[in-house]
């Protein structure tokens, strides 16, 4: 008897983490222990959550490999699905389905300097990369991370944000949106391809990881291109609505590319390929 | 109907050379002897596609309005907008009054080029490129099988209901050809909450047709384009007619034939009949 | 291939037959295929059905999986499996027949779906050939014909006093061998009949549509797309009566107590299709219609190899608007 690929793992919610006014950090527990053994999964992909009754989202898995007992998303309150999940507390039961999706390459990354430029809740899926590479220390590079947010309320993982500062094996660059900071605030000001362009990592031997909301990517990758970054040489990775997960309903496709088996992850040079519809 | 197309061409001619309008939206030849279709027309060469007989059954004025209308399109700012010349049917005429009564535009933002049958008519043309025979027959028809129906029994004509739409299969042409279906946000898109469930049960296919009935109670002109669009034969009509009659009664008011009145159900009256809240 | 013949006058008797030891579907009026009960209800001439035979493999609403909630927790319980129900589809059109394997393609993409795919499996088709193909068929454009074969386990063609029946595949044998006793030997003149009535019909079909190369034409800058078919209304017809157009989405009815997640037919031609709370990618009309040619006609063929349309002509019948498709592929090569 074939599996039915739409149906999910039921998840219990283990704690919720406000990150912000409206991102909350979920772990989740495959309620069936076995599942969650056998469960794999790498930096980069995504499930398909859902709260029953209401519906089903995709949100980036942002956890690493390298610590899965649990399962993490991060969830911005947008939307049904969403305001349903914010409802919900710990104990309660959520669907999952996954993993789906290309992971990030990060076999290409080893040996290479890596730069991780993230805006807002575009974050999320950086972590779950950044954690494995973190884990893994030895293996890559330097590691330079460009973050920013709206303002100081709007980050997100502060407390890792921190502790990643604290560490001598990572370059740490915050910052927020001119008018964001508050008198505490030590970090810079100003948007992400502004200061990534004052950080100035270099372009040798390097990748760049970058994620956020369209309109700074669409100026990251005009300033990665001033500092000398070739295509090839940038990740990104892309939200698009999508439904089943899976390549069969058609929702995700750009081009002939289906988000949700083609990438997530694209590489600059592979989204250029593409129609500009997303 | 020859005399007509040739005064639709001479007027569409004379509009387009003199820089009058921007655009005529009228009638060309479709892929085969019996089909016509909508056509926009913004050139002077291109005005001998245009005609008119009694092929050219389609309700113009929903091009006019909506989103993505010639006259209301929200992705043009309202300066930019083009001047309109419309062939109008004698229905088309009935819209563009009550489209003018709801204020989606003005009487002078259109160049009618309209054809009647000396029913009542709120809008007169322009210029009157024809005369055309009333549709008695199918208004008649209709009539008749509303009586029908409203002679049986409530469980009867329930029954009846539940019959038709069981086969709706929520295309959603009715609402798409109809040209007081202009709402940008579409009461069946709402999902927070879901008013209207998305799926073909019988009890949602009921929710759907029955909202969209309600929605156009004291606005539907009776074009009678929902019924002939809809892909599994249900009557459409007969709703939309029955609730002009019981405007008819109740108000003393029928759309499209004074573009002066305030619409029977946007105004209160405080002698209105209130003898059928029961 | 190897072929049978069926007198005419055993016709009933067969599909008494199957109707005994299948569900059987066949065409039932101008609107649907549909379950029959008795041989009468077979609508066998006149034009194809509105509704092609999607909806028996793709339902309209699906049952993905019903959950319900107790103190225990969610408990989720599956559909049954469609393998627990054989069918024989009955009179089936060669181009809804060949729509199926195009749709297989991507329902078995690694993450095969096995609510299809077992409907697939459980399901023998019975085709009949076309003798009067409709003003907007196009399948011989597709690579098909009023008699195609591909999907079909076997093929009926009217001739003179008997059907002939072509063996298109295994279970099409093993359907002849059950109800062996209904079936003669095919002769040198039976097929002959055959391919006078395949000539016949062939010839009827109207103009084409060069499809040769469309695909590499097919491009998204092109400027003629703003214009191509202003007259759309943006509705589903098209998609839904479209043999091959499969995109869904998937819902949960119900309440948090429990309910059914289903997955519903869904069309790219709907404005709400990508609207989303990061944006809106295909806010206007034009862009829909370019993705959905585009996806049909050239990049389902770069990932799957064929071209998602069998030549149907559904939905140049039914547009409410009169778009004729054919035209709108010459209109993208030239224009």
């Amino acid at each position: 008897m074939m599996t039915n690929i739409y149906k999910p793992y039921v998840m219990a919610i283990d704690s919720i983490r406000q990150e912000t006014s409206d991102i909350k950090t979920f772990r989740l527990a495959f309620r069936d222990p076995a599942a969650q053994t056998d469960f794999r999964f790498k930096a980069g992909q995504f499930g398909v959550f859902s709260v029953f009754g209401q519906g089903e989202a995709p949100f980036g898995i942002a956890n690493s490999p390298t610590r899965s007992e649990y399962i993490e998303c991060s969830v911005k309150r947008v939307g049904k699905v969403t305001d349903a999940l914010h409802e919900l507390n710990e104990g309660d039961e959520v669907g999952f389905r996954g993993p789906y999706g290309r992971p990030f390459p990060i076999d290409q990354m080893e040996g290479r300097n890596l730069v991780f430029v993230g805006g807002g809740i575009g974050m999320a899926p950086l972590r779950s990369l950044l954690w494995n590479c973190l884990d893994r220390r030895d293996q890559f590079g330097d590691i330079t991370v460009v973050y920013g947010a709206r303002s100081v309320a709007d980050l997100v993982y502060q407390q890792e944000l921190q502790e990643w500062s604290a560490r001598d094996d990572v370059e740490m660059v915050l910052t927020v949106d001119p008018g964001g900071e508050d008198e505490r605030w030590s970090g810079e000001v100003g948007f992400v391809p502004t200061v990534l362009e004052k950080a100035n990592p270099s372009p040798d031997n390097a990748m760049v990881i970058t994620c956020g909301p369209p309109i700074m990517i669409k100026f990251v990758l005009v300033s990665l291109s001033k500092m000398g970054f070739a295509p090839e040489q940038i990740i990104t990775t892309l939200e698009m609505k999508m439904k089943c997960g899976l390549g069969k309903c058609g929702r995700c496709n750009i081009g002939p590319a289906y988000v949700c088996k083609h990438g997530p992850v694209f590489s600059y040079e592979e989204l250029m390929t593409l129609p500009e519809e997303y | 109907m020859q005399q007509i197309t040739s005064r639709i061409q001479e007027e569409a001619r004379r509009l387009l050379s003199e820089d009058l309008v921007d655009m005529v939206i009228g009638y060309e030849e479709g892929w085969d002897p019996s089909t016509t279709t909508p056509c926009v027309v913004r050139d002077e060469a291109q005005v001998s596609r245009l005609i008119f007989d009694e092929r050219c059954v389609y309700n113009l004025a929903r091009y006019l309005v909506g989103r993505e209308g010639y006259l209301t399109s929200r992705f043009v700012p309202a300066d930019k907008r083009p001047r309109v010349a419309l062939v109008a049917r004698p229905a088309t005429l009935r819209t563009v009054s009550v489209l003018i009564q709801e204020h989606q535009f003005g009487r002078e933002d259109l160049v009618i080029l309209g054809i009647v049958d000396g029913t009542a008519s709120a809008v007169k043309p322009d210029v009157e490129v024809g005369q055309i025979e009333p549709d008695d027959a199918r208004r008649e028809e209709t009539r008749a099988r509303v009586g029908e129906l409203a002679q049986m029994s409530a469980s009867e004509r329930w029954a009846f209901w539940r019959e038709e739409f069981s086969k709706c299969i929520r295309c959603y042409a009715c609402r798409q050809v109809c040209p007081f279906c202009y709402c940008e946000e579409c009461i069946a898109e709402e999902n927070r909450p879901q008013w209207i469930g998305r799926s073909p049960l019988p009890r949602n296919n009921i929710s759907w047709n029955a909202i969209r009935a309600f929605h156009l109670v004291g606005r539907c002109v009776d074009c009678g384009e929902c019924e002939r669009v809809c892909p599994v034969d249900i009557p459409l009509s007969l709703i939309n007619v029955k609730m002009v009659e019981e405007v008819a009664a109740v108000f003393d008011y029928v759309a499209g034939v004074d573009v002066e009145a305030a619409p029977a159900l946007a105004t209160f009256q405080v002698d209105d009949t209130d003898d059928f809240v029961r | 291939m190897e072929s049978r013949t069926l007198p005419k006058d055993r016709l009933d008797q067969l599909v008494d037959a199957l109707i005994a030891d299948y569900t059987v579907i066949a065409p039932k009026d101008e609107r649907s295929y549909g379950e029959i009960e008795s041989a009468s209800e077979w609508r066998s001439d006149g034009d194809k059905p509105a509704q092609s035979l999607k909806q028996f493999f793709l339902p309209e609403r699906e049952l993905l999986v019903r959950y319900t909630k107790s103190r225990s927790g969610v408990e989720l319980v599956e559909p049954p499996s469609p393998r627990s129900m054989a069918r024989v589809i009955l009179g089936a059109r060669p181009c809804d027949v060949a729509a199926l394997p195009v749709l297989d393609l991507v329902f078995q993409w690694d993450d095969e779906d096995s609510l299809y795919l077992e409907r697939r499996e459980s399901t023998a088709i019975i085709a009949m050939a076309c003798d009067e193909p409709c003003t907007t068929c196009f399948c011989a454009s597709l690579g098909g014909s009023p008699a195609g074969t591909e999907g079909a386990d076997l093929l009926l063609t009217e001739l003179d006093d008997a059907y002939h029946v072509a063996v298109v595949s295994e279970r099409g044998r093993e359907l002849v061998d059950r109800y062996s006793d209904l079936f003669e030997e095919s002769s040198v003149e039976h097929e002959r009949q055959r391919v006078q009535a395949q000539e016949a019909s062939l010839a009827k079909l109207p103009r084409q549509v060069d499809i040769e190369g469309l695909d590499e034409v097919l491009e998204f800058e092109n400027p003629v797309w703003e214009t191509l078919t202003q007259q759309c209304l943006d509705c589903g017809i098209c998609t839904f009566l479209c043999p091959t157009c499969h995109c869904f989405d998937i819902r949960d009815e119900g309440t948090p107590q429990q309910g059914e997640r289903v997955r519903l037919w869904d069309a790219c031609t709907f404005p709400s299709y990508t609207q989303a709370h990061a944006g809106q990618p295909r806010p206007v009309h034009y862009r829909r219609y370019r993705q959905r040619i585009m996806h049909k006609f050239r990049y389902y063929s770069e990932n799957f190899g064929r071209t998602l349309c069998v030549g149907c002509g559904r939905c140049i019948e039914h547009c409410p608007v009169g778009i004729d498709l054919r035209q709108v592929l010459s209109q993208v090569r030239t224009g």
